[in-house]
């Protein structure tokens, strides 16, 4: 039998209030009541081979006012919310850098990354490694391994 | 022929990505034995890697001073002499990718300079030749991958982009070039699935957060897009963009308290911002705090009367009100002066002009409605107008 002088266990695990990752470090809000945005996303435009943004579009689709339209009630749309602040950039412009991190360019990045073409270790014609520091069987040829020829 | 030479070890930096490295390497090596070609072309690579087309070409030349027939050597000589203006060049570049010795360089800055002159086609025959003589290079497979995306081939794209994000896994480039092939053929989860992998090993990397914020929205995964939000904002606490990405990400979640919260901290930060504005409204007006989001919308419809969503918002705002049409109206075509395709402006004027009995203009509007791109949006339009008659 229980000792009655222990303290009384709680028949269910102390209330914690259910909070989802998302929501940690905010302070408490008041309980929100309303429809579920039921939000619907769209690509503005499709990609180009330099773009750095992908141009969503959210549209909260509840709880729009309907409009009555002969025997029907169409409900209205809400406008288009963008994923980005600097998502309506004018082409050509970059971002201002804000905060601490670096900014992102991606011309910038597609310059950089195409001129690594250049950092490999192949050899050409004319070039012998076998005088090099490191011996041939340790990966060195691996290293200078020839272009196939043409026939 | 020259004698052995001594840039194994460099060279092995080079391909480490270690240029620096490795040119100082090369530097001190051709000090010991300036005729050393290994170290000599090099040298000229990793300068060339670094856009240090002057330093490469002296080098360039003392290497065709003692072997004269070498191909990548004149190839990289022709592509410096192009950069610097001399359009003749491209000619002997040409004619250098096609020699029967030909290898991957003559083959890559052929590709090169045609793309850079828009011979499309040219570059990308250039550019398989490479991608044959060298299967492992992803510089390659992005160069043909962005040629596909050019072209609207996105699915020639995710195959080399694919390819390319194998051979560089450490680089955020092709994952986000694959990631928008993916989202621009429909199939924004595998977009995601492919930034998540790369976020495992760059998990510092804005553009890669920034991207599966776009992705996890777009597959309707806004638990994805919170939690990449949310790492941009640790990672630069002060930038009001990933506020802005947090609050919205949280509303498509249906987290609407916490997004109203979100948006209106971003708010102080840029309080001109007419993104933030608008969805902080559409946040006050889930809630119920219909009348403050009036005045903000009024407020930033007043200052940029020509955004398409806050005149959407700000038309439908006073047609729940009980508007007749008529001020719905004038802020709809407003903003319609600005963007005359603008699909939801011309819906909204469409139920306003039906509202004010103009049937014959709202069957306008709603027809121009309908030729928007995105296929709800035109379902919705060719449902209004059948209600219209």
């Amino acid at each position: 039998m229980a000792d009655p002088t222990e303290p009384k266990k709680p028949s269910f695990p102390p209330q914690v209030p259910a909070r989802t990752s998302s929501a940690d470090n905010l302070p408490a809000l008041p309980r929100y009541t309303g429809p579920d945005p039921r939000v619907r996303c769209g690509l503005l435009a499709l990609p180009g081979p330099s773009d750095q943004v992908l141009e969503v579009a959210a549209y909260v689709t509840a709880d729009a006012p309907a409009i009555s339209v002969g025997a029907d009630a169409v409900p209205a749309l809400r406008g288009p919310l963008r994923s980005r602040l600097d998502s309506t950039l004018p082409p050509g412009e970059k971002p201002l850098p804000v905060g601490g991190a670096t900014v992102f360019d991606m011309e910038l990045a597609l310059a950089r990354f195409h001129d690594r073409a250049y950092a490999v270790a192949r050899v050409g014609p004319g070039v012998d490694l076998t005088d090099s520091t490191e011996s041939t069987n340790t990966g060195l040829q691996k290293a200078a391994w020839k272009l196939p020829r043409p026939c | 022929m020259a004698g052995p030479s001594k840039a194994g070890p460099a060279l092995r930096l080079l391909r480490k990505g270690q240029v620096e490295r490795a040119a100082d390497m090369f530097k001190k090596l051709l000090q010991q034995d300036p005729g050393d070609v290994g170290c000599l072309v090099g040298l000229a690579r990793a300068q060339m890697a670094r856009k240090r087309y002057d330093e490469a070409q002296p080098l360039l030349r003392q290497v065709i001073a003692q072997v004269p027939d070498h191909g990548e050597a004149q190839s990289h000589l022709a592509f410096i002499d192009l950069q610097g203006g001399n359009a003749a060049a491209l000619d002997a570049l040409k004619r250098l990718s096609l020699s029967r010795k030909a290898g991957f360089f003559e083959f890559f800055n052929a590709g090169t300079a045609l793309l850079q002159r828009g011979d499309e086609q040219g570059a990308q025959v250039a550019l398989e030749r490479a991608k044959g003589a060298d299967q492992k290079n992803p510089q390659v497979r992005v160069e043909l991958g962005r040629l596909h995306i050019k072209r609207g081939d996105y699915r020639d794209a995710i195959t080399e982009l694919q390819k390319a994000v194998e051979l560089a896994p450490a680089d955020p480039l092709p994952v986000l070039l694959l990631s928008q092939s993916f989202a621009a053929i429909g199939d924004p989860g595998h977009g995601a699935d492919a930034v998540g992998k790369a976020l495992l090993t760059q998990p510092q990397s804005t553009p890669l957060h920034e991207r599966m914020v776009e992705l996890g929205l777009l597959a309707g995964w806004p638990q994805k897009a919170i939690k990449s939000a949310m790492a941009l904002r640790q990672i630069d606490r002060m930038n009001p963009n990933y506020a802005y990405m947090h609050g919205v990400s949280m509303l498509a979640s249906g987290l609407v308290a916490e997004a109203r919260h979100i948006l209106q901290d971003a708010l102080k930060k840029v309080p001109r911002s007419v993104a933030v504005r608008q969805a902080l409204a559409q946040a006050m007006q889930l809630m119920g705090e219909d009348a403050p989001a009036l005045v903000l919308l009024e407020e930033t419809n007043q200052a940029k009367p020509g955004d398409a969503g806050v005149a959407s918002d700000l038309a439908v705002a006073y047609l729940k009100s009980g508007d007749a049409g008529a001020r719905a109206q004038r802020v709809l075509k407003r903003a319609l002066e600005e963007h005359p395709a603008h699909p939801v402006l011309h819906f909204n004027l469409a139920l306003a002009q039906a509202r004010a009995g103009d049937r014959a203009g709202a069957r306008a509007s709603a027809a121009r409605a309908g030729q928007a791109p995105d296929p709800a949006l035109q379902e919705r339009a060719a449902a209004l107008l059948r209600s219209l008659g």
